[in-house]
């Protein structure tokens, strides 16, 4: 006899389903679930989900060709633009009303269009890395 | 007869010269004090420890990543992670950018487009001294 799993807490409904594909089939049930589980765990990479950091970036670079935003201060939690103003102290003013209300874990608050400065940190690096 | 003598803050020297501020948390719209690293060597605003960073709940007002620069150091590039706030310094207060590495711990420096702000005097391993503003 092969070698197998007994796993608890498998979802009912989910496992009739791929028992009614395996009867469809001809093949048994064991086969079908061998297959889900290999072509999750192929597309793992692609299915891994978008970081709220990651979220909050692809929303700002949106604004980016957008003349509305351009020089505009904006903020950005959870993948959504949350507020568009004039200054850099109303949109943490807006971004510390938002915190209070939902949990956060990255925000953005930025001048959209505003570009980087060059950054040397040459006294200090051997120590600081 | 009103004086015109300059006022300074001093610092004592150990091992760096050293100045102390206070961080602004935009979050928390609290201010926060901390030791700073005089580093003429740092071409940028401020620089801080990561942990430091994260208490002021910078990451929730961060720059986005194609603001932030990479830095040059004499190990190589590091990438950053940037914010902006406020520092308050021998009573000054001016809006800087915050900067700490993506990886690693980082440290509190106070660079050069702060220190050009100033008006600062080194006293040889002894103390740092900045210039009050006029009241």
């Amino acid at each position: 006899m092969k070698k197998g799993f007994f796993i608890k807490n498998l979802d009912v409904e989910a496992y009739r389903a791929i028992k009614a594909i395996a009867a469809k089939r001809g093949v048994p049930v064991y086969r079908v679930i061998n297959e889900a589980l290999s072509l999750y765990a192929n597309l793992q990479d692609s299915l891994a989900v978008e970081t709220e950091e990651e979220a909050n970036n692809r929303v700002y670079e949106s604004l980016l060709g957008d003349p509305r935003y351009k020089g505009k201060w904006v903020a950005i939690s959870r993948g959504h633009l949350i507020a568009v103003t004039d200054t850099w102290e109303k949109a943490v003013e807006r971004m510390r009303e938002f915190v209070r209300r939902e949990k956060v874990a990255h925000g953005i608050v930025a001048r959209v269009g505003e570009e980087a400065k060059r950054v040397e940190i040459l006294g200090s690096s051997l120590e600081m890395l | 007869m009103k004086s015109s003598a300059a006022r300074w803050k001093c610092y004592r020297y150990s091992d760096y010269y050293r100045v102390l501020a206070q961080v602004y948390s935009p979050l928390n719209n609290t201010w926060h004090k901390a030791e700073f690293l005089v580093d003429t060597g740092f071409r940028g605003d401020i620089f801080l420890e990561k942990r430091f960073y994260e208490d002021l709940g910078l990451q929730i007002v961060e720059l986005p990543l194609r603001a932030v620069p990479v830095a040059r150091t004499l190990a190589g590039s590091v990438q950053l992670r940037a914010a902006i706030t406020k520092v308050r310094i021998a009573g000054f207060t001016l809006k800087v950018k915050a900067y700490t590495p993506l990886y690693g711990y980082g440290k509190n420096l106070v660079g050069r487009e702060v220190l050009n702000r100033l008006t600062m005097l080194l006293v040889k391993r002894e103390k740092t001294c900045i210039r009050l503003p006029e009241s």
